[in-house]
């Protein structure tokens, strides 16, 4: 049986506006589980809720069916977030050999695109070039699960498409819960799409379904 | 972990050490010791820097709980250096008046 998350009754209030109503969800290793949504609709609270660094009252998350605390979480799961959150003034070398295991290091200095960059610092490195690089070491990292919140932004079409092959290829070893508001390329590699709206958690069958539920225009391009 | 936790705390010495040097400037009139520095980077440089940190790095956190680093072990430990440098630094000063 693969390994799973399961997060239960994760309920989120900001005064009288609810952002999130009871959201359960599974993930299991192997899964590219997609959560869309509009912006402010709670996708990053949930995220930080899964990741441990927000308290939801009577959210319970279990890893294998064992509930586990919010400090046992960071060792299972891994969080991508949205802003840059490497620190600027190392090099992308030191970066790599201070933040990876010596046996996973070849898999980030070897990975496509980096080799040009290991001499840089990283907040000499373009936005997109800071996220694929974030990427990447969070990839290495010796999580089961990782949360993915907008990986796609900033970043060229060409890095896009590494992007998309790295988590497919990592998507054997691992659990993936991604967002992102290039659905396009999200819906290319998920198992499984939700769209969270007025703070719940929707299952996502086809594109019609988007158009329905008012995440996209009528004449979205699709 | 080490290498980590040096790299969180140099980064948030700069700040202390630019406090302390901005404290000593301008109550130059008031004729700050090397004593009363040594305080006040041991006590409020340090709580300022954490300060000044969220305000400016606050994303750089998560690269920390990433790695299952948290806060909270990011914290003490700078405020435990910080609090022996002062120590060491008040001593000396002491035994060399």
């Amino acid at each position: 049986m693969h390994d799973k998350i399961v997060a239960e009754n994760i309920s989120i209030a900001f005064g009288t506006r609810e952002i999130l109503k009871c959201v359960n969800l599974t993930c299991f290793i192997g899964e590219i589980l997609a959560i869309l949504g509009r912006n402010g609709t709670g996708k990053s609270t949930l995220f930080n809720v899964m990741f441990g660094t927000f308290n939801s009252k009577n959210s319970l998350i279990y890893y294998n069916d064992q509930p586990v605390s919010c400090a046992e979480l960071k060792s299972i799961i891994g969080f991508h977030t949205q802003q840059i959150m490497l620190p600027k003034n190392l090099s992308v070398n030191n970066l790599i050999e201070m933040y990876i295991d010596p046996s996973k290091q070849n898999n980030v200095f070897y990975a496509k695109g980096v080799h040009e960059l290991q001499a840089k610092k990283v907040g000499k490195l373009s936005l997109g070039q800071q996220r694929y690089l974030q990427l990447l070491l969070l990839l290495n990292l010796n999580h089961k699960f990782l949360i993915l919140d907008e990986p796609f932004s900033m970043v060229e079409p060409l890095v896009r498409t590494f992007v998309k092959e790295l988590i497919l290829e990592y998507k054997q070893k691992k659990g993936f819960i991604i967002t992102d508001h290039y659905y396009l390329d999200v819906i290319e590699i998920a198992n499984n799409v939700k769209l969270l709206k007025d703070g719940n958690l929707i299952d996502i069958n086809s594109f019609n379904d988007l158009h329905d539920l008012n995440y996209l225009s009528a004449n979205a391009i699709l | 972990m080490s290498r980590l936790f040096f790299n969180y705390y140099l980064d948030t010495i700069k700040f202390n050490l630019i406090f302390c040097l901005a404290f000593y400037i301008v109550s130059s009139f008031l004729r700050p010791t090397l004593i009363e520095i040594s305080i006040l980077f041991g006590t409020c440089g340090t709580f300022l820097s954490f300060v000044i940190y969220k305000y400016f790095n606050n994303i750089e956190y998560y690269f920390y709980l990433n790695k299952g680093i948290s806060k909270l072990y990011l914290k003490r430990n700078t405020f435990l250096i910080n609090i022996v440098i002062s120590v060491i630094v008040i001593a000396i000063s002491c035994t060399t008046k």
